[in-house]
């Protein structure tokens, strides 16, 4: 399951981001507690976690505006914190869209244009149609989804290697967050070079487009790898309540739902053995265990070993 | 993709996104500030064509004080809300540092200049409307009998002679203003305390001892020796009014090269929202 908490190579490819054994403080509170972990360059990357699991504390730190205690964050072997080579190839999307002293649309993207070297002029403006910005009311009068829709804009238009977005669906109703991922799928096959790093905790609706998935919690990683690699050793089995039972005796139970005389059961396998035999069984159905699903049992998980461990 | 690889440094530092958002900010809140200021100046030109009153006329000038209060209203909101817009984005913070400095002596050589040109055309159209309107609109220039036109020529030289001097002291108050709002953004209270509290300070440590001295004296002295210590006060007071005076614009020059690295010190460890 620890997919990539090995930090040499995730998947296999190259990696454009590494956070080598982050430390970070305020004061009593401990955001990072020794976090390791690369990002795969070229793929929609998850990072995935509870409120105050340390996300933006993560990605604070990934776009300079923070300085870890103790530790290192690189982009392509570069360090990040004040350092231009490396920085000049990331675009950060806060959580909280901000302007500055900017006031229309037009004058945002004329400082694009010199923020970012790769900045799609004409994409950039067919985004805002897409997300039905007007171009030229003031940005401050624009409600939250609108200031969202338009800092998620600007971080596609960028062409920037690596885009961080840090919670980019706050604010965004529902038909506007799935176009925002559809736009991210289209605009990865347009420009497979290009990284994005979503950090959320709307896991079950970002599952779809991640290439790659990184769950941290309390400040340290739970696991890292692809959808696939992470739903591996996990299965959801569904069928009559006795059948059921009978096939997943012996396995841990993350969750059980009962439903018209239909039991779900999810389980964690204790062995490749045990999926072919279920799967082999006609009177049962089958399917990987959802990203969520999976996330909430490894975080009371952990969160029990910790419990215990204080005791 | 452009590969990153071939981008210089200021390319890959952004510093001409920086220069722009100057650009579009800054750029907009002189135009509007000098808007208005002429506006107002062009307002005061109505009230002899409607009251008796002559219209008083001081000549051409940069203004200099007005320029130092919008380099200290503009430093503050670039080391604050400007700095944030940038770096969030993923910006380097020297790049930001060196981008808002050039960005705010442009700003503020521009808005000096502004002054001026206002003054040039308010100056004109009263040498104007005083050939025009002889009986409505009269002129009181504010130095003695100097006729308008004669006071127009001599101030327009003078301001001219002066502008790289007012230029210098631009530059170098805004090399002060933007230490002080890379602080203020660090830690408002901290700051506000040295600022205030430092000069009340020094003042009490350096007054209430003389002051007490002083009252010995006047209790115990006789006339010659109270007028003697006068005459050692006012000595030492106008010694350090000619030393400052005399050293002034090397003190201001020092200052604000110092500040330049210590605003750059201040904003590079200021952890950002």
């Amino acid at each position: 399951m620890q997919a990539s908490v090995d930090t040499a190579s995730p998947s296999g490819g190259e990696t454009i981001l590494q956070v080598s054994s982050v430390n970070r403080r305020f004061r009593a509170t401990k955001a990072l507690n020794d976090l390791s972990l690369n990002i795969p360059k070229g793929q929609i990357v998850g990072l995935l976690g509870r409120n105050g699991a340390g996300k933006s504390t993560l990605l604070r730190i990934v776009g300079g505006m923070l300085k870890p205690n103790q530790g290192e964050v690189t982009i392509d072997g570069e360090k990040v914190y004040d350092h231009a080579r490396a920085l000049g190839k990331l675009c950060m999307i806060g959580d909280t869209p901000d302007f500055g002293s900017l006031s229309k649309i037009g004058d945002l993207f004329y400082v694009c244009r010199g923020l970012f070297p790769n900045w799609n002029e004409t994409y950039a403006r067919e985004l805002i149609s897409r997300f039905e910005l007007p171009l030229n009311k003031r940005m401050k009068t624009f409600s939250r989804g609108m200031q969202t829709g338009l800092m998620l804009s600007v971080g596609l238009a960028s062409g920037a290697e690596l885009t961080v977005y840090d919670e980019p669906s706050l604010g965004l109703d529902a038909v506007m967050r799935e176009r925002f991922y559809d736009l991210l799928v289209d605009e990865k096959q347009r420009y497979p070079g290009r990284t994005f790093l979503l950090s959320t905790h709307l896991i079950d609706e970002v599952a779809r487009v991640l290439d790659y998935s990184v769950l941290i919690d309390a400040g340290h990683l739970l696991c890292a790898g692809t959808v696939s690699e992470l739903q591996r050793g996990y299965l959801s089995v569904s069928g009559e309540p006795e059948v059921v039972r009978e096939l997943t005796a012996g396995l841990t139970t993350l969750k059980e739902e009962e439903l018209a005389g239909t039991l779900v059961r999810h389980v964690k396998l204790n062995a490749q053995a045990d999926q072919i035999r279920i799967e082999a069984d006609s009177r049962v159905r089958t399917a990987p265990v959802n990203l969520q699903r999976l996330f909430v049992f490894l975080t009371e998980e952990e969160e029990a070993e910790r419990h215990a461990t204080n005791a | 993709m452009q590969q990153t690889l071939d981008r210089s440094w200021w390319q890959s530092a952004r510093f001409s996104g920086v220069l722009r958002y100057h650009w579009k900010a800054l750029g907009k809140t002189v135009s509007i500030v000098l808007l208005v200021l002429f506006a107002a100046q062009m307002a005061t030109l109505i009230f002899p064509m409607i009251s008796d009153n002559p219209y008083p006329y001081s000549g051409v000038y940069a203004d200099l004080s007005i320029t130092m209060i919008f380099a200290l209203v503009c430093s503050c909101i670039a080391a604050g809300k400007g700095t944030r817009f940038l770096l969030r984005f993923g910006t380097s913070r020297v790049s930001v540092w060196l981008g808002n400095l050039v960005g705010l002596f442009a700003g503020m050589v521009a808005f000096l200049l502004g002054t001026l040109v206002l003054s040039i055309l308010l100056g004109g159209a009263v040498l104007g409307l005083a050939n025009a309107l002889p009986d409505t609109f009269k002129v009181k220039t504010l130095f003695g009998d100097t006729q308008v036109t004669a006071l127009f020529k001599n101030s327009l030289s003078e301001s001219l002679h002066n502008l790289p001097a007012y230029i210098l002291y631009t530059l170098e108050w805004t090399c002060l203003f933007y230490l002080l709002g890379t602080c203020l953004r660090r830690n408002r209270a901290i700051t506000l305390t040295v600022i205030l509290g430092v000069p009340m300070l020094l003042m009490m440590l350096t007054l209430i001892p003389a002051v007490r001295q002083a009252a010995d004296v006047v209790q115990n002295a006789n006339n010659s020796q109270m007028m003697l210590l006068g005459v050692q006060w006012m000595k030492y007071l106008v010694d350090f009014a000619n030393f400052v005076e005399h050293e002034w614009p090397t003190i201001q020059l020092l200052a604000a090269l110092v500040s330049l690295p210590l605003s750059y010190l201040c904003m590079r460890d200021t952890a950002q929202p």
